[in-house]
This record gives C-alpha cells, sequence and structure tokens, in this order.
C-alpha cells in the first residue's frame, strides 16, 4: 500500500553553509551536512544550539539566510510547508499538528482526503488504508473513530508518526518526538522509526536523550550555539566523547 | 476477532505485542462495539427538548398537533433555519458572522426595489441580490481571514453598515407587490408543504452533506479544531475561511428573498435582532460557539426548536416577551445539557 521504496543511495536531504539569523542572533551559522538515504539520523545538543531551527529549516517553516538545501540532489527554492511535503518530506512536529476534535482515520488523511466523483470524500477507502496502516506499525488505537483529543499523548504521538510514515517517500523529521511519553509509549515510537528505516525512509531526529539516540540513531551531529561541531557514527563513538562535544569540553 | 487478542484497556496507550503478529489488528470491531463507540450526534439535547417541549404542548393545547399547526411552524422557521444553517458554516471555523440579519434585511431590500420600484424581472433581480450576498460575504472574509481583522468587529460592522444602507436605499419605507414567484417561494404549497420550509430543507440537507462529506466540510472542521494543524496538514485555511462567510451571507440573502416572499414586503427593518436569534439557533442544537463541531442538520433542529416554543407561547397566548424570555433559557440550557453530556461521554470513553 505504501509508495515504491527508495533504492538509490543519494542523500535525501543535504544542508550547504545554511545561516540563518534573528536580529543580532545567530542562531544557525554555516552549517553544512547530509542525511543519506535509509538512516537514522539524531541532531544533538544544548538547548538554544539551533536544532530546532534546523528541523524547521529542513520543514520549509523557515527560510535559511544564506545556503542551500538540496533534496534529492535538487536545491530547493520555495519555503512552502506544502511544497516541502510534496518533495516527500514529512514533520512531525513537536505539537503533532493534529486536529484534537477530528476522529484517527480523518486525521491520518487531513489536507490529503481521497474522494471520489463529485468530489465526495471515499471515507470508506480512507478507512481501509488507514486500518491496514495501523496494523502494519502495530499501533492500537480504540477505534478510527475516535476523536484524537480522546487519545492518551503516546497514542497521539503514534498516530502523528504513522500520517508522517504514510505520507513520507524519503525522510521524516522528527522533533523531541519522545520528550512527552512514559517509558512504554516511547519504546512503541522508537519501533516506529525503526520501522520507517526498514521501510527505506531516513529519519532526522531531534533529541535530548543519550541513550535513545545510542539506541536508535546511525549517525550523530552536534550542534553547539549554532553550528555544526562533530559528526559522529554512532557505531564508532561513545556516550563521553558526545557528552563532551555537546559541551564544549573538547 | 478480538475476543482472542491480549489487549489493553481502550485508551491506555499502545499494544505491545510484536510488529507483524497476526492478531494485530488496528481496530478490534468487537472490542470497539463495547467502547462508547458512536457518541449521540451534537443535535441531540435540541431533538429531545423539542420532542419534549412538543409532548407538553399537545397536553396544553387542542391545536398543537394538528397538521396545519406543524406545517405553519415549518414554514416559520424556514427563515431562521436557513440562516442558522449559513451561520454553521462561519461558526464551524470558529468564527462567528454577526451581520446575518442585517445582510439579510439588505438583499431583500434591494430585491424589493429592483423587483417593484425599478420593475425588473424577476430573474434579473434575484441574480443582481445574490450577487450583492456574495460581494458581502467576501469582504467579509477577507478582511478576517486574509488581514485577520477579529470576526467579531467586522461582522459587528457590517451589520451597522448593511442595515442602515438597506433603511438609506428606500428611505426607510417598505415596498410590497413583489413579483409572483417571490411570492410563491415564501407563500404558497408544494405538494401540502410550505415552499419556504422546502427551501429551508433542501438548504440543510445538502449543507450537512457538504460539511460531513466533502474535502472543504473536513477542512473547516479542522480549522475550527486547531487552525495551526490544519495550516500544516495542507488545508487550503485561507480559501476555505473565505468561502464559509461568502456561503453564510448568500444563505443569508436568500433568507432575505424567502422572507420578502412570506411578507410580501421588503425594507431596511426586516428581522432587526434575529442575528442573536440565529447564533442561538446553532449553539441549541449543538454547533460549537468554539468552532469544530456540528452540524446543519444541528442549526435545523435547533430552529426547530426554537419555532415550537414560540409556537407554543403564541397558542396559550402568551406575551412575545415570554418567548423572548423563554429563547434565552432555553439557549443556556441546551448549552449546558451539552456540557454535561460531553463531560459524561467522555468519562465513559
Amino acid at each position: 500500500m505504501t509508495a515504491t521504496e527508495i533504492l538509490n543511495d543519494a542523500p535525501v536531504v543535504e544542508l550547504r553553509g545554511v545561516t540563518k539569523r534573528y536580529g543580532g542572533i545567530t542562531a544557525v551559522d554555516s552549517v553544512s551536512f547530509t542525511v543519506p538515504a535509509r538512516s537514522i539520523v539524531a541532531l544533538v545538543g544544548d538547548n538554544g544550539a539551533g536544532k530546532s531551527t534546523i528541523s524547521k529549516i529542513i520543514a520549509g517553516a523557515v527560510h535559511p539566510d544564506e545556503g542551500d538545501v538540496l533534496v534529492g540532489g535538487e536545491p530547493r527554492h520555495s519555503i512552502d510547508p506544502t511544497e516541502v511535503r510534496r518533495s516527500g518530506i514529512e514533520v512531525v512536529y513537536q505539537d503533532l499538528a493534529l486536529a484534537p476534535n477530528l476522529d484517527v482515520a480523518t486525521n491520518l488523511f487531513l489536507g490529503r482526503e481521497k474522494v471520489r466523483a463529485l468530489g465526495f470524500l471515499d471515507r470508506r477507502a480512507m478507512r481501509r488504508e488507514a486500518r491496514e496502516l495501523l496494523e502494519q506499525l502495530d499501533v492500537y488505537v480504540p477505534s478510527l473513530s475516535t476523536k484524537v483529543e480522546r487519545l492518551s499523548g503516546g497514542q497521539r504521538q503514534a498516530i502523528a508518526i504513522a500520517r508522517a510514515t504514510h505520507w513520507a517517500q524519503s525522510l521524516v523529521v522528527m522533533d523531541e518526538p519522545t520528550a512527552a511519553l512514559g517509558l512504554r509509549e516511547t519504546r512503541k515510537v522508537e519501533d516506529l522509526m525503526g520501522t520507517l528505516r526498514e521501510r527505506g525512509r531516513s529519519v532526522l531526529v531531534v533529541s535530548h536523550n543519550l541513550d535513545q539516540v545510542f539506541r536508535l540513531s546511525d549517525h550523530i551531529l552536534v550542534m553547539r550555539r549554532g553550528s555544526l561541531v562533530a559528526q559522529f557514527d554512532t557505531a564508532k563513538t561513545s556516550t563521553e566523547e558526545v557528552v563532551a562535544t555537546i559541551t564544549g569540553v573538547m | 476477532m478480538s475476543s482472542a487478542t491480549p489487549q489493553q484497556t481502550p485508551g491506555r496507550g499502545l499494544r505491545a505485542s510484536a510488529p507483524g503478529s497476526p492478531s494485530a489488528t488496528a481496530e478490534g470491531e468487537g472490542s470497539a462495539r463495547r467502547t462508547w463507540r458512536a457518541e449521540p450526534p451534537d443535535w441531540f439535547a435540541a431533538v429531545a427538548g423539542a420532542i419534549l417541549v412538543a409532548i407538553v404542548l399537545t397536553f396544553l393545547s387542542d391545536a398543537f398537533l394538528t397538521t396545519n399547526n406543524l406545517t405553519n411552524v415549518l414554514a416559520q422557521t424556514a427563515v431562521l433555519t436557513i440562516l442558522a444553517t449559513g451561520q454553521c458554516f462561519v461558526l464551524l471555523t470558529a468564527g462567528i458572522d454577526l451581520s446575518v440579519s442585517a445582510t439579510m434585511a439588505f438583499a431583500g431590500t434591494m430585491l424589493g426595489m429592483l423587483t417593484v420600484t425599478y420593475d425588473w424581472p424577476a430573474v434579473l433581480g434575484l441574480v443582481v441580490t445574490f450577487a450583492c450576498g456574495l460581494v458581502i460575504g467576501l469582504v467579509n472574509g477577507m478582511l478576517i481571514a486574509r488581514f485577520a481583522l477579529p470576526a467579531f468587529i467586522v461582522t459587528l460592522g457590517g451589520l451597522l453598515v448593511w442595515r442602515g444602507l438597506a433603511l438609506q436605499m428606500v428611505g426607510g419605507i417598505n415596498t410590497t407587490g413583489l413579483p409572483d414567484f417571490i411570492t410563491w417561494l415564501g407563500q404558497d404549497d408544494l405538494l401540502g408543504i410550505p415552499v419556504p420550509a422546502l427551501v429551508a430543507l433542501a438548504v440543510v440537507a445538502v449543507s450537512a452533506v457538504v460539511v460531513s462529506r466533502t474535502r472543504f466540510g473536513v477542512g473547516l472542521r479542522a480549522i475550527g479544531g486547531s487552525v495551526s494543524a490544519a495550516e500544516r496538514s495542507g488545508v487550503p485555511v485561507l480559501r476555505y475561511k473565505i468561502t464559509a462567510y461568502v456561503v453564510c451571507s448568500l444563505l443569508a440573502t436568500l433568507g432575505g428573498v424567502v422572507l420578502v416572499g412570506r411578507l410580501d414586503s421588503a425594507g431596511g427593518s426586516l428581522g432587526t435582532g434575529m442575528e442573536l436569534m440565529v447564533i442561538s439557533a446553532a449553539a441549541i442544537g449543538g454547533v460549537s460557539l468554539f468552532g469544530g463541531s456540528g452540524s446543519p442538520w444541528g442549526a435545523f433542529f435547533g430552529a426547530i426548536l426554537i419555532g415550537i416554543i414560540q409556537n407554543g407561547l403564541n397558542l396559550l397566548g402568551t406575551s412575545s416577551f415570554v418567548q423572548q424570555i423563554a429563547t434565552g433559557v432555553i439557549l443556556v440550557l441546551a448549552v449546558a445539557v451539552d456540557q454535561g453530556r460531553r463531560r459524561l461521554a467522555r468519562r465513559w470513553a
């Protein structure tokens, strides 16, 4: 049911010398990195290091003052979030961007509803697809007709990630996806990230939780005061080394 | 299918079974039925209230439960229903349109002036009248959605402007002797049912389908639930908001056409103060004033409940002041019942 697997190994997103200033403050200072295909990349750093700004720039919500964002090898000029979605990138926002008053199935298709002749919603097809999606991802909700406001925090997070998984062609950006979750729900979200990678998508995850970063990620990007200060292969580094880089001891 | 599945309590997080296990179902049909799946519709309180009031009135007055009287209620509430349905579109987006009755009066006056004073054919008069309604809706929608002015202020201004303009156009004097087609719309019967009631029912039915079965309807509800979520999900928020105000103004225009047909009189004082009744009807019918929930059927049942109460109090010979008091009490009561129902539903879920 999901779209074609991405088979070429070109980086899904590349940043080249991206700079963003807010007034006199340089939030992001000439940052360059690539997110390879089929990988989980963690973006770590202290508060105010520029992680969220980076994720917003990739999401198309913020436009960089300098530098280029390349998607699938092509420079991107648009800052319209709709265009970004069309280019195969999905974002799981910290506030999840779900409509609390609408049910699970409706939220999964919000803004991208399937329609039949005369513009009527094809609710049956959408519900079928939604059920398949949640089954595949092993996400449990009481019913597809349950309003999102009735779900637990973890269930909401799972729905937001399921939506991103369904529509993303290349990359899912997640900003602190487990910050508000309990242990079990955090595990579930981590499983979902692994599922995404298995499906040939990449994940760029902003996280404060280094245990999680080491459990999940393939690469770690460390930011400090707006600059990218280090890039590690997760397998070849240690918590001590990453912590030292974050705090600037090394 | 769910009986063999070790399920957690609904509402208690994600199931921990292994991915791809055969027992993994996103929605256990059996268990879903056991949980409180089907919430009562938003307009539940209004229907219950209407039935209750109807039963009481049946005992209090012999004249109430007659075909003649009930079709009369339908005809009398037609204009209120049409306006409340339009209001529903705007309320869904968490907006409000206080200018509906002024728009209605302006449209009615315009139609009267064109077809009576200037002796235009009815069709041409209707086209120009509806074009005016369209422009009013566009002005409201642009000011509110594009320039982010508060809906309350924009439409409060509109209330003064359009009614003032209507009074100014005809110098405060009503025109009468409207074309046959217009009076047919307002006064005649078709298959034993008043034409205005049929028009109102058609408006409600079509609107209900639009709200529940189209991308536009979903978008309106999403905007009312969370504008930022709607925006980031790709809902064309600006276009949908403007369209909601246009639909509201066009239905107010239709209400004006039906009303002048019914009265065979058009002028700037038509339906003065009716905007509050319109918003009350929608709220009584479970359309949330905070956006995101409600349906045109709610607007319909809310209008019917108001209509039955007014009719009953008329039959019992009560003054119109008492009717106003009763409507006010019902409004607060209906919203209170609705809140209580939601709280109960949440507790049981």
